[in-house]
């Protein structure tokens, strides 16, 4: 239709045309009846005049429904969308400004980075809106805002705020800030709505099912352009993660640290250095080849003195895209790490059960108390005695031989994985597979990974071995090299059919083709089940070397949980419980930047709980209370925004006018919405108004000519 | 003891009481009167000559003139008599309006034909009184009594206004009526067709009728001063109009004066006296302009 309506509900005035033809019909009844003699000339009289009275009443007839048609019409604001802007005034303009603040948006290619020039744009397109004309800017990633509130007229101010903004350390997103852009335009009280996105629309932006409805309505509504920034790009190197092998690092014990280098540019990066920081310190450098498009994993081997949260750092030098070039971590050192062993087991033969197997595993002078040279520290707590209050202590639960739970340790333990904690279930001869059915599984809705075939064991025929070839999950993968143990070599007697729902993962299965170890996330925490036992009737694992080994690597990948808070997104909001703190003692965080900001405390059972929303940049975020550091935590960006790619390649089949940088003060006008007919409507009912009276009056002068024939 | 009626006003009579119509024509009387009358014989106004015939009256042998041209002439007079005034008003329904409830067409044309009648009455002359519509409705024979002015009277309180008119028929069945030669005064709106109202004058005319006309018009008719909405209704049945009436008065009012210069030229064609009244104006005034006019 070339006819839009900016204020629809006004189109009911439409009606008041009705108005003249209805008291054209009252009138009728309101005529003055009078006696007349000379019916013979007034009959002539009429017949003579009765189709000039008949054209005339119809003109003015016509001359009051259309001045209150046009009246109508003017105040539901009539936009004519076409290109004859002769009939209407230029529409005001409502602006929309999606602006890429994403980090991408740092990369200085020439002299000046593309959020400078991105910004100029951005101010150039303002400068070109007048009086009237209303504009919003989207920050556009993947935390899009608005920089201000409401679209603003205050372009002045508007171009003030754009000269001092600064470039985001999120990720870039777009369809966040079109649904933003989308809540503006429906406000918009302006008839020309015009949507500008201005970006280096890296690869995929714009993809995405949702991203693109979203466009195609816009488009419907807005004049859509895109200003791509961005003219050359040289490859781009960025350190994309920093991963330790255990979650928890223990004092005194070398750990791997394992950063990944990637090359998102089109030619080989050889001999490239690569740092690494522990708090600050360097410590290590390492030159590694990155092949164009690949990625290497740099490994160091880093020992932690101290107990304590440690910052890594790994970088490279600066390239175009400073942003990606060094990145951050920080671990959780501590002396011992406990572990919970919650054993259903009577002592075996010569003390001995599957919990002392598991114990002894993971720390081999465990059950001598000697273990002052191993990191873990096992506790051995009988189901009767377990206290589900006492789990937070441990990173990590083994539950072994356990024949039922009590309510509230069924919820305790529920709870413990939910927020984070990583639990083990061992079975064993004393499991009640029915009650674990009923009560831990609960048709998937429990925390069990998978359901136990009842009615009980199975014993299958022959003998089972762990397969051979399923290396590729992290508790796992150190079986890859066979000197650490061949899982393959393991017999088992007896095993248990597990079958895990959907939502849980076998990560290891039986050379049957059974399920060995099934793996479920649950809440935060996650849950192994084992489909067999320790005991010398199920296997002889516990015999193995390379027992040892797996029960140490599923320890340590159950622990992941301590990790948890001390490295975050840019823009998550840091949370912290401090044990043994107070609301009297004022918490600061130091930013990378250096300032000092006030964290917000609330009270916590036993101690406080922090939180700050200051996380705005990568870096390392220190805690202080008291002058003394209690702890820290890294911010990383999302190493996907590194990819910049070719721009413009998010253009693609994207339904955008493209305009170049340079001609962004003048896209405004060039292609307008349409024109506002309002006024012209308004001038023509006053028009037709004037044209009424002026009709009116002739009718009048003419009717007043009398002609009366003096008496003869 | 008087009698009260509403067409005996003593101011008007008094007003017109030394007024004379007289009869501009030859009129048939039956008394020697103030009127000439067509019957010519030897009486003290001499009127024409005429030739002798055996037979004649020796005494009114004109010797002068046969002793210039030695032929006999004789010496004929005008014999002077009374008249009948014959007065026609029409009480058609057109006759019922007035812009004002009491000035109608019709109790004025009434009260111009009282005051007519006292005005032939108090010189000796014998006056008649038809009222007609579409036919005649009543009808008061001619006598010189004074007293007979309370019976026309009497006839008018009686009569109202009522039915359709026709004037053209009407006039001419009068036409065939009056057969003896008198003044015959028409009153009425004449809102008929003015070819048949002129023929049935013409009629009137024929038998040698000294005729006066009074078209009786009420101001309104003839400014047709009207604005707004207004819905005429015809009171002939003529049907119902509704216009803004501010809209077509010009053209109103050209056919109102082209019917009347109609019927005075056509009045004027026949020799007749024509006399166009408003209601508006008193009755006496408008005879004394007219007797004024005649003379």
């Amino acid at each position: 239709m070339p006819f839009s309506f900016l204020h629809t509900g006004m189109l009911w005035w439409l009606a008041a045309g009705a108005i003249p033809i209805i008291i054209h019909l009252l009138n009728r009844r309101r005529y003055r009846p009078v006696p007349w003699a000379a019916m013979r000339f007034l009959r002539e009289a009429i017949r003579v005049n009765a189709r000039r009275i008949q054209i005339e009443d119809l003109i003015l007839l016509a001359l009051r429904v259309l001045v209150l048609i046009l009246a109508a019409l003017a105040f539901a604001l009539p936009v004519l969308k076409s290109q004859l802007l002769f009939l209407g005034r230029q529409p005001h303009v409502c602006a929309v400004i999606l602006l890429d603040d994403s980090y991408s948006m740092n990369y200085v290619d020439g002299e000046t980075s593309r959020f400078e020039r991105a910004r100029a744009a951005a101010r150039d397109v303002v400068g070109r809106l007048s009086r009237g004309d209303s504009v919003s800017v989207i920050l556009m990633s993947e935390r899009p805002r608005r920089l201000f509130r409401e679209p603003t007229f205050d372009l002045d101010q508007a171009r003030n705020q754009l000269a001092r903004l600064e470039c985001s350390y999120a990720a870039s997103a777009a369809e966040g800030a079109l649904a933003l852009a989308q809540e503006d335009l429906a406000k918009a009280r302006q008839p020309a709505h015009w949507v500008c996105l201005i970006s280096d629309f890296q690869k995929g932006l714009l993809d995405g099912a949702a991203c693109k409805a979203l466009l195609g309505d816009l488009k419907k509504k807005a004049d859509l352009v895109a200003i791509p920034i961005g003219e050359g790009y040289d490859g781009n190197l960025g350190v994309v993660s920093i991963e330790t092998d255990a979650g928890v690092l223990a004092a005194g014990i070398p750990t791997v640290l394992r950063a990944r280098i990637h090359n998102f540019g089109q030619t080989p990066q050889q001999d490239y250095p690569v740092e690494l920081f522990l708090d600050n310190q360097r410590r290590d450098r390492r030159w590694v080849t990155v092949p164009p498009g690949g990625e290497v994993d740099v490994t160091f081997l880093a020992e932690f003195r101290e107990a304590g949260q440690h910052a890594v750092e790994v970088r490279i030098p600066a390239d175009s895209l400073p942003t990606d070039n060094a990145r951050h971590h920080v671990v959780e050192v501590r002396p011992k790490i406990p572990i919970l062993l919650i054993s259903g087991d009577t002592t075996g033969r010569g003390g001995i059960g599957a919990t002392e197997y598991a114990g002894m595993a993971l720390a081999p002078g465990w059950l001598v108390g000697e273990i002052e040279e191993d990191h873990l520290s096992p506790a051995r707590v009988g189901v009767a005695q377990f206290r589900p209050a006492d789990l937070d202590q441990y990173p990590a639960v083994f539950l072994i031989n356990v024949a039922t739970l009590e309510a509230d340790q069924i919820s305790g333990l529920e709870r413990y994985v939910r927020e984070g904690g990583g639990l083990m279930i061992i079975p064993g001869d004393r499991t009640d597979v029915r009650f674990y059915n009923e009560n831990l599984y609960r048709n998937g809705e429990g925390f069990l990974p998978a359901r136990i075939t009842p009615p009980g064991f199975r014993t299958e025929e022959g003998e089972c071995f762990l397969s051979p070839d399923v290396y590729d999950h992290p508790a796992l993968s150190v079986f890859a090299d066979r000197s650490h143990g061949d899982l393959s070599q393991i017999h088992f007697k007896r095993t248990l059919l597990l079958e895990p729902p959907t939502t849980a993962s076998v990560i290891c299965k039986f050379s049957t083709g059974r399920p060995a170890l099934v793996e479920r996330t649950f809440g935060k925490g996650r849950v192994i089940l084992f489909a067999s036992g320790l005991g010398r009737d199920w296997s002889d694992f516990i015999w193995k070397p390379s027992f040892l080994i797996f029960m140490r690597r599923v320890g340590d990948y159950l622990m992941r949980r301590e990790t948890a808070g001390l490295n975050l997104g840019v823009y998550e909001t840091a949370t912290r419980f401090i044990r043994g703190a107070s609301a009297a003692t004022p918490m600061t965080v130091v930013h990378p930047s250096g300032k000092n900001d006030l964290a917000e405390l609330e009270s916590a059972l036993g101690g406080m709980r922090m939180q700050y929303a200051g996380v705005d940049r990568p870096g390392v975020y220190r805690l202080i209370t008291e002058q003394q550091i209690i702890g820290q935590f890294a911010a990383t960006v999302d190493p996907r925004e590194s990819d910049l790619g070719l721009p413009p390649m998010g253009l693609i089949n994207a339904p955008l006018r493209i305009v170049q940088p340079t001609d962004a003060a003048s896209i405004i006008g060039t292609d307008s919405a349409g024109s506002e007919l309002w006024m012209m409507c308004l001038k023509a009912a006053l028009a037709l108004m004037l044209i009424e009276v002026l009709f009116l009056l002739w009718i009048e002068r003419r009717e007043k000519r009398t002609t009366i024939h003096e008496p003869v | 003891m008087p009698i009260r009626s509403p067409y005996i006003d003593p101011e008007i009579y008094n007003r017109v009481h030394k007024m004379v119509l007289r009869a501009r024509a030859i009129v048939e009387g039956t008394i020697v009167g103030q009127h000439r009358s067509p019957y010519h014989g030897f009486s003290v106004e001499f009127r024409q000559h005429r030739e002798y015939a055996p037979g004649d009256d020796l005494r009114y042998l004109d010797w002068k003139v046969f002793g210039r041209s030695d032929r006999f002439f004789l010496k004929q007079y005008e014999q002077e008599t009374n008249f009948i005034g014959h007065i026609l008003v029409d009480l058609s329904e057109s006759m019922r309006y007035g812009s004002k409830p009491d000035q109608t067409k019709a109790e004025y044309a009434k009260l111009l034909a009282a005051t007519l009648s006292y005005l032939i009455l108090q010189q000796r002359d014998a006056v008649a009184v038809s009222v007609f519509t579409d036919r005649v409705v009543s009808y008061v024979p001619p006598s010189t009594n004074p007293a007979h002015l309370y019976r026309i009277c009497h006839v008018f309180e009686s009569t109202r206004a009522a039915e359709k008119t026709n004037l053209g028929a009407i006039l001419g069945e009068f036409a065939s009526r009056l057969r003896r030669r008198g003044v015959v005064i028409v009153i009425s709106d004449f809102f008929d067709d003015l070819d048949r109202v002129l023929s049935g004058l013409q009629y009137l005319k024929f038998n040698r009728h000294d005729l006066i006309v009074f078209q009786i018009l009420d101001e309104f008719e003839r400014s047709f001063p009207f604005r707004g909405l207004i819905r005429f209704e015809g009171m002939e049945d003529e049907g119902i109009f509704r216009t803004q009436p501010q809209r077509i008065r010009h053209s109103y009012q050209e056919l109102f004066g082209r019917f009347t210069e109609g019927l005075k030229a056509g009045c004027e064609r026949m020799d007749v006296d024509f006399q166009q009244v408003l209601t508006s104006r008193p009755v006496d005034a408008a005879i004394r302009e007219y007797l004024a006019r005649r003379r």
